[in-house]
């Protein structure tokens, strides 16, 4: 019968079994957890003191550092890994790569863990909040000094960041918008694919010049805006009025104006009006690089890509069109490297980090026409400007500003919300587009940022 | 030494014996995390920064009075519920019966049917993008071949949640199909034997006994259904997104309870602000859940 | 939630054999032709994506995003297959982790739901129905909101790249206990209670009354425990530094990228990765033909 010895033994094995697989070591060691350094000499929290950031002597240090994975770029991390330890034998980088999607998803619940990376990436627009939570060490003056960054750097690439009088953050990733051309298509309109199609007539002409159409039906766009409307609604609006898209110490927009519902009129009537494009033509496509579309906005990247997934499109670069009354230029985005306020070796770290945006180092970031350089330095070298493509895009990055609003996705819903608006719902240029000043402004506010203190 | 417990008594315990690891695994890695969580939700909490500020039921005014979007999100979230697992549901019963008949070549068809389930839903969502392309794309093109103009789908506001649906249904039939065979094959054959001696007809033998017979798997596959539904994310995600593309467009139109969680919590960290939309997802679940339980289960009829 | 008990009232308690349900008996060439139309109409739109995705997992990408699509490749070579493993140098490891992973995560869920779905379904006990609706409960929370909490929880345990912390989360599963009680629901009480009064103990009557009742179920709950397993994306991602213990959806996730998807490599990946999910289905699915077969018992 049920005797209690019997129950209890069984109770007893049932938690043992429990707490046996909750304990049980795995057959795979546990990796070290990063930054165990028993000699650095490091201030746990957020602002670090000048002096007890210098570089620690003898010990060996851990720096972890981040990046999304991206086949090339982790190949060239790992060649400066090397590099890096050659020339400092104390500090082991740990590089862990992770998948683009989900980077934020695996680096929040690690900052609050505390095992997240000493050095990781975020998109310049962020730097600002967060800073402003607290979550980033600044660069100390003995690693590299605020007048170095500005002679190094261009300066639309750390015009972000820079947070409270100091450098928060280094650039990589450098991308100005730029329009690609498809050169044969171009031609075969009877245009001239060597021009910059430079005001806002002049593009829809052309874009009109280069639509084909099968009764209803597109056959090739004159610009594929349809897609990924925002590479050419950031350099629009980026280029509208000197201070940028946003007010850095007013936190409002610029844009909310007659000027901007002008620049939006002139987008959107590209297809509500002239039609050289429709959201349902190769939607979620690439007509571009499919040879169905004539021109194309893009970040520089796809000059990269494009030698991969469409070799046989003969492309130049362009700057966009111009408000009138503008000068010339265009928008850019780049992302910065960052150390992690709760990093243990923040002076280590930003010797990694300094390392990785050196000269050498952007040599290689910049070899397969994946990036543009964020060092002055590089604009002027022939290696690069060997490639006729990077040549024509060196120029366009000379005159690019910053997308310096304060987000990222979140302020790309926002105003894609405009285009889609209007395109899709047939509401007008003005009410769209105040609404989503409106929007965006509180978006700021919600995000509680403080105005500028310079 | 004897316990003298009564024979129900002993088997109550017997009952919590076999209760017992579960009851343990969720209180240390459910109970704990998710009141973690709850208290998240009255703060301002944003991930790895040690101040935390507590603000009460803020969250949770702003939630429903300041962010029009999070109610979009619930509103989306239970169209695509409903409009998904009906259809899914009707059809995967369907095709359930009719592999239940012993045709021929059953375990191939059971496996050509649960294909779509176990495949990747990164793989699968690029293959769908494209089924649904307007112009170039086989949905549409069918849909000529007929006469129908067929919808911009994933790019219009109107009829970019019902690409998802399809998409769903497409992919979750063989799920439920696998739980309502199971539940057909624990129907005693005698039952639909005897009813046959008796006369009944297959319509009549499905509506009087398979069918009310089938009613704790109805009852769990439609529950399940709703559970899963309305915590629906990476389908929408995969479909939606995709490079330089925003999830949840356009307009809003397909976000989802779980992305507004999840962009909150990972993206603009603020836990305290997802976890207060996790609650109130959680709430709904749970409300839908029980609901189902009390209306759709049936006691048997004799 | 007692009251599908009332199916100890059948008639004809006599046979206590629970084959499974048959209903054909008209001749079955005719009645089955309408049958199979519909049947390999559905097998063809099922089928319809994989002929694509197969199909992609052999062109060069510009190939493979080809308007209009082509569906033949041009050429059958393995390369992309060889770049995977290439770009992911550790893909096979990927494999045998979400496979250690599975196994162990199948073998605890099934147990514990087993029991736990028996408990429910066949017993009475105080708190009855408020620990089935906690249980139930626990489906309702996204991952995501536990997530953190759980990460900070199992980190401090010093569980991050380790199986057992791959392994944890998926220990007990809420849905296996209720699709077992569902089943446990529909099976007579008669034949258990007539083991009770025969004197067996309870763990007796689970092994031998009860499981050999409920293989379709097992085979269902396997198959769901694994699909879900193997899956299984955010924590793996969370909880594995270390490349060599990450597990196959990671290994996916890497071919999509920021400005271009590597779709020809992601279709040869996401190929690899389902193939074992096929086999597993195609071989544990015989169950459900073979049925429940209970020679011997007596009711």
């Amino acid at each position: 019968m049920y005797s209690r010895k019997r129950l209890v033994g069984l109770l007893m094995i049932l938690t043992a079994l429990v707490v046996l697989v909750a304990c049980a070591g795995g057959t795979a060691p546990s990796a070290p957890s990063a930054t165990t350094a028993p000699q650095a000499t490091s201030a746990p929290q957020a602002t670090t003191a000048p002096g007890a950031t210098s570089a620690p002597s003898g010990g060996a240090v851990t720096v972890v550092h981040w990046q999304h994975d991206y086949a090339p770029r982790k190949k060239i991390v790992e060649e400066l890994i090397n590099d890096f330890k050659a020339q400092n034998p104390n500090i082991t980088i740990e590089f862990q790569s992770i998948p683009y999607n989900d980077f934020f998803q695996k680096l929040g619940p690690s900052l609050e863990a505390g095992t997240g990376p000493d050095v990781f990436q975020i998109p310049g627009p962020l730097v600002r909040e967060f800073y402003e939570r607290g979550q980033l060490a600044p660069v100390p003056d003995s690693v590299y000094t605020s007048a170095d960054i500005e002679k190094d750097f261009v300066p639309w690439t750390v015009q972000l960041l820079k947070q409270d009088g100091k450098y928060v953050g280094l650039p990589t990733d450098v991308q100005s918008f730029m329009i690609f051309y498809n050169d044969d298509l171009f031609k075969e309109a009877g245009l001239d694919p060597t021009k910059d199609l430079e005001t806002y007539d002049d593009f829809t002409a052309a874009a009109v010049k280069l639509t084909k159409r099968d009764g209803d039906q597109i056959t090739q766009a004159g610009i594929d805006i349809s897609h990924n409307t925002y590479q050419l609604f950031w350099p629009m609006i980026s280029t509208l009025s000197d201070k940028g898209i946003v007010d850095e110490n007013t936190l409002k927009v610029t844009y909310d104006n007659d000027q901007g519902y002008a620049a939006w009129q002139w987008l959107t009537d590209l297809v509500t009006k002239h039609k050289v494009d429709s959201p349902e033509f190769l939607a979620k496509q690439q007509p571009f690089e499919l040879g169905k579309a004539a021109m194309d906005a893009h970040e520089f990247v796809e000059a990269g890509n494009l030698k991969e997934v469409a070799p046989n499109i003969h492309f130049s670069v362009h700057l966009p069109p111009h408000a009138p009354g503008r000068p010339k230029g265009t928008g850019g985005t780049h992302w910065a490297y960052v150390v992690s306020s709760k990093s243990k070796n923040p002076a280590a770290a930003w010797q990694w980090v300094k390392f990785l945006t050196s000269d050498a180092a952007d040599r290689k970031w910049t070899a397969g026409r994946s990036e543009l350089p964020s060092r002055t330095a590089l604009y002027d070298d022939p290696q690069l400007k060997a490639d006729p493509i990077v040549a024509q895009a060196l120029e366009i990055a000379k005159v690019t500003h910053p997308f310096d609003d304060f987000g990222w996705d979140d302020v790309y819903n926002i105003q894609q919300a405009i285009w889609d608006n209007i395109v899709l719902k047939n509401q007008d240029v003005k009410t769209a587009v105040h609404e989503a000043a409106v929007a965006e402004e509180k978006l700021y506010q919600d995000k509680k940022l403080k105005p500028a203190a310079q | 030494m004897q316990l003298s417990l009564s024979p129900s008594q002993r088997r109550a315990l017997w009952a919590y014996v076999f209760l017992a690891p579960a009851i343990i695994f969720f209180i240390v890695l459910f109970v704990i995390p998710v009141l973690r969580a709850l208290q998240y939700s009255f703060y301002d909490w944003p991930l790895g920064v040690p101040q935390k500020t507590f603000i009460g039921l803020e969250n949770y005014r702003r939630l429903f009075m300041d962010d029009p979007v999070f109610l979009i999100s619930i509103w989306n979230t239970i169209r695509f519920t409903v409009g998904s697992l009906v259809p899914t549901l009707v059809l995967a019963l369907g095709v359930a019966l009719i592999l239940n008949q012993g045709l021929k070549a059953l375990g191939l068809f059971r496996t050509i049917y649960f294909i779509p389930v176990v495949s990747s839903l990164v793989a699968v969502g690029f293959v769908w993008r494209w089924l649904l392309e307007p112009s170039f794309g086989i949905v549409n093109y069918l849909l000529r071949l007929i006469h129908i103009k067929g919808p911009g789908w994933l790019v219009s506001p109107e009829w970019a949640l019902p690409g998802v649906m399809l998409m769903t249904i497409w992919r979750d039939l063989g799920f439920y199909m696998v739980i309502f065979l199971a539940g057909l094959q624990t129907i005693p054959r005698e039952f639909n034997e005897a009813a046959m001696v008796d006369g009944a007809n297959a319509w009549q033998r499905f509506w009087k006994i398979t069918l009310p017979l089938l009613n704790p798997t109805i009852v769990f596959a439609a529950v399940i259904g709703v559970i899963n539904g309305l915590q629906v994310f990476t389908s929408i995600y995969v479909m939606t997104g995709g490079p330089g593309d925003l999830p949840g467009g356009p307009l809003n139109s397909t976000r989802p309870i779980v992305l507004h969680i999840v962009e909150a919590a990972f993206r603009s960290q603020n836990m305290g602000y997802a976890s207060a939309a996790a609650f109130v997802l959680f709430v709904m679940i749970l409300f839908f859940a029980l609901i189902q339980i009390r209306i759709i289960e049936r006691p048997f009829e004799y | 939630m007692g009251r599908s008990d009332k199916m100890a009232t059948i008639s004809k308690p006599t046979t206590a054999r629970i084959p499974a349900a048959r209903t054909l008996r008209i001749p079955k060439g005719v009645a089955h032709i309408p049958l199979y139309i519909i049947l390999i109409a559905g097998a063809i739109l099922m089928l319809l994506p994989f002929a694509w995705m197969i199909s992609a997992s052999f062109k060069t990408l510009a190939e493979a995003l080809q308007v209009p699509p082509q569906w033949l490749p041009s050429t059958l070579s393995l390369r992309n297959y060889q770049e995977v493993f290439n770009q992911q140098p550790l893909f096979g490891r990927f494999f045998l982790n979400s496979v250690i992973v599975a196994v162990v995560t199948v073998i605890s869920v099934l147990i514990t739901s087993s029991l736990a779905g028996y408990a429910f379904a066949k017993f009475n006990f105080p708190g009855k129905n408020l620990l089935f609706v906690f249980f139930l409960s626990t489906m309702m929370i996204p991952f995501q909101v536990r997530m953190v909490p759980l990460f900070v929880m199992v980190s401090d345990w010093h569980l991050t790249d380790t199986y057992a912390g791959l392994i944890l989360p998926g220990l007990v599963e809420a849905f296996g206990i209720f699709l077992m009680r569902q089943f446990i629901t529909s099976i007579p009480n008669d034949l258990i209670d007539a083991a009770r009064i025969d004197g067996a103990s309870e763990p007796r009557i689970v092994v031998q009354i009860l499981l050999p009742l409920l293989r379709p179920a097992l085979s269902a709950l396997a198959i769901f425990t694994l699909i879900g397993n193997w899956e299984a994306f955010l924590w793996p991602l969370l909880i594995t530094n270390a490349e060599e213990m990450r597990t196959l959806p990671i290994g996916l996730a890497l071919f999509a990228g920021r400005y271009i998807e590597r779709v020809d490599l992601e279709m040869a990946a996401a190929t690899i990765a389902i193939l074992p999910m096929v086999v597993v289905f195609f071989l544990l699915q015989k169950r459900f033909i073979e049925g429940i077969t209970l020679s011997g018992l007596k009711g």
